[in-house]
């Protein structure tokens, strides 16, 4: 994917001359290696700055709440998803945004390729088609990119943007035969006692540093429930009692808006699998209600819905 | 200073003999990462690793711990009355930190352990922990450790230093503290550790001593030796070297009393229904208090 970098340095630079966008949201090469960080431009003369490979993971809709300047700004299929979702729930205006659409073929996950180089230390990545190169003191090896795709990734079905103004490339094929849903289905055939080992297991390691709540596009209210006060929603400690409480009530904020990004998981600096609270939750939406986040704009989202033939007794 | 070289088997072996006389904190691989853990049945120590996720801080200064503790029990004659929290201050080691951080610790102290305050928590750990350094043979690329005063190598706040060489471990006392450790930790001469209350901490502590040169008068005339002898007791006048530190907790015993003074003071209802403290009333907790769970714990 890093051939699209000068289609969005030009589409960037066009953008911010014409004076059709205030500021331009996307990418920059980081400091450390595989490790790409957002950035803001208002100067076309800045535009070089700006980097497109299969390591820009974190979510970019996250610097589009209550903005009411204009904004152009690049986004895959997950990201123009959660777009829509911004839209629909009233946070920034379709007019106010330029989105540059990315054919997306995948983001490599950074944990497994340090986990395949043991503990020798990665300088430099670089990438090819489909392919990339790992550079360290003393080594150089290459692997082929799909054997090392984040799991949301891996079992993605919108690779191409839903929303967008112009595409920096042709539409890339979507992954047919893939299940999104397949290790959910593992965890639902547990008992209850099993299900509260795994996920009690899960959070273990947990240390209640909140950035999967902040690199979530989704968590935007003003005061989250874990940093209030008064009244105190859920203890601050990491009792396993606490970590927990706070993982699921984050979870269910997020039923019915997640579109699987993953940038919650990429971002756990404790390599937590956030993603297994979130994705039943998916499963229920799409099962229950056929949804999918983010996928049409001109339609409500279930959960806030009232229909007067509404199935369920008890909403009448 | 006392230095000795080990192979990583024996390293391991004498790390289990230590158990006996310190809880010993080492580096244990879990998943991607590693994290200091107590040393016990089936944790296996790893000294294969760049840095740690997490620093050992939270075996010093935990992330959150259990302060006081009351009873709601009627029957019971202590039914109301908030106490402290029975803790164990014994002699710990904290095996494998890297130079970094162990210089964050005396970052901390200066907030904790200072002439206005001394937590008594914080300080009484850190006086019964012995920090084993383990010197970075290959620090990251994106390290900074010497730009912040320590480095790589750096032995600031250590009790002993470690170092990798490939098939073994050289390992350096820097204080009495790291030297008692040492010399317990030999697998020949397996000993329980000494007395934390005769090993130096760090910093050297400070002893009151006159000038040397008014120390020398006075202890060549008769006279003045029995005058200041019957002032100020006979270890004025013995060489510094002699002259023992307290025990720890005749130590920090006025950091201790504060904080009991305030378990002595009386919890009342506030408007918002959570306890608050006056100090002019008898303690007495009200019947029901909110968040039992966090009140206790």
């Amino acid at each position: 994917m890093v051939e699209y970098t000068p289609k969005i340095r030009e589409i960037a630079r066009k953008l911010l001359e014409k004076g059709t966008v205030d500021v331009f949201i996307g990418y920059k090469k980081g400091t450390v290696a595989m490790m790409n960080e957002p950035v803001l431009i208002k100067d076309p003369a800045e535009v070089d700055l700006l980097h497109w490979d299969s390591h820009c993971g974190l979510n970019l809709c996250n610097y589009l709440t209550g903005r009411t300047d204009r904004i152009g700004l690049v986004a895959n299929g997950c990201n123009s998803r959660n777009i829509v979702t911004h839209i629909i729930e009233n946070q920034i205006k379709r007019e106010q945004l330029y989105i540059v659409g990315i054919p997306c073929t995948g983001i490599i996950d950074h944990r497994a390729v340090k986990r395949a180089m043991g503990n020798r230390e990665i300088r430099e990545v670089t990438e090819e088609a489909e392919s990339f190169t790992v550079i360290g003191n003393g080594f150089q090896e290459t692997f082929q990119k799909k054997d090392f795709l984040r799991t949301n990734c891996a079992v993605c079905l919108h690779r191409n943007p839903v929303e967008y103004d112009e595409m920096v490339a042709d539409p890339v094929p979507e992954q047919e035969g893939v299940n999104p849903f397949k290790d959910v289905e593992g965890v639902e055939r547990k008992s209850a006692d099993e299900k509260r080992q795994f996920f009690t297991q899960l959070i273990s390691s947990c240390i209640r540093c909140y950035a999967c709540r902040n690199a979530c596009p989704l968590c935007y209210c003003p005061t989250c429930f874990v940093d209030e006060s008064r009244p105190q929603w859920v203890g601050k400690s990491i009792d396993p009692v606490d970590t927990m409480t706070f993982h699921f009530l984050r979870a269910y904020h997020c039923a019915g808006r997640c579109t699987d990004c993953g940038a919650c998981e990429r971002v756990c600096p404790v390599g937590i699998p956030v993603r297994q609270f979130t994705k039943k939750l998916n499963k229920d939406a799409f099962e229950l209600f056929g949804w999918e986040a983010g996928v049409r704009p001109d339609q409500r989202p279930p959960l806030d819905v009232y229909r007067a033939d509404d199935y369920n007794g008890f909403i009448k | 200073m006392l230095e000795k070289s080990l192979t990583k088997e024996e390293w391991t072996e004498a790390l289990k003999g230590l158990q006996s006389a310190y809880k010993v904190f080492v580096p244990v691989k879990e998943g991607d990462f590693h994290n200091f853990r107590l040393l016990k049945n089936g944790a296996k120590p790893s000294f294969d690793f760049q840095n740690t996720r997490l620093s050992p801080k939270a075996v010093i200064f935990p992330q959150s711990e259990r302060m006081f503790e009351y009873s709601l029990d009627e029957s019971k004659e202590d039914a109301h009355i908030i106490k402290e929290t029975p803790k164990d201050f014994s002699a710990q080691a904290i095996v494998g930190i890297r130079p970094c951080d162990a210089l964050a610790f005396q970052l901390v102290r200066i907030n904790f352990d200072n002439p206005q305050y001394q937590d008594p928590w914080w300080v009484q750990r850190m006086d019964a922990t012995t920090l084993i350094g383990f010197a970075c043979n290959d620090p990251c690329a994106s390290c900074f450790c010497t730009s912040v005063g320590s480095g790589p190598f750096s032995e600031k706040g250590l009790d002993a230093l470690m170092v990798d060489l490939g098939d073994r471990f050289v390992v350096k006392s820097l204080t009495t503290k790291g030297e008692a450790l040492l010399k317990s930790s030999h697998p020949e001469r397996m000993q329980a550790a000494p007395s934390l209350s005769r090993c130096r901490i760090w910093p050297k502590p400070r002893r009151r001593r006159s000038p040397p040169r008014f120390r020398r008068i006075i202890s060549r005339t008769r006279w003045g030796m029995s005058c200041f002898t019957l002032l100020f007791g006979r270890g004025f006048l013995l060489p510094a070297s002699t002259v023992e530190p307290a025990p720890i907790s005749a130590r920090r015993v006025g950091a201790s009393t504060s904080r009991m003074k305030f378990a002595k003071r009386k919890v009342t209802g506030s408007a918002t229904g959570m306890p608050v403290c006056s100090p002019f009333s008898p303690i007495t907790a009200p019947a029901t208090i909110p968040g039992t769970k966090n009140s206790s714990g």
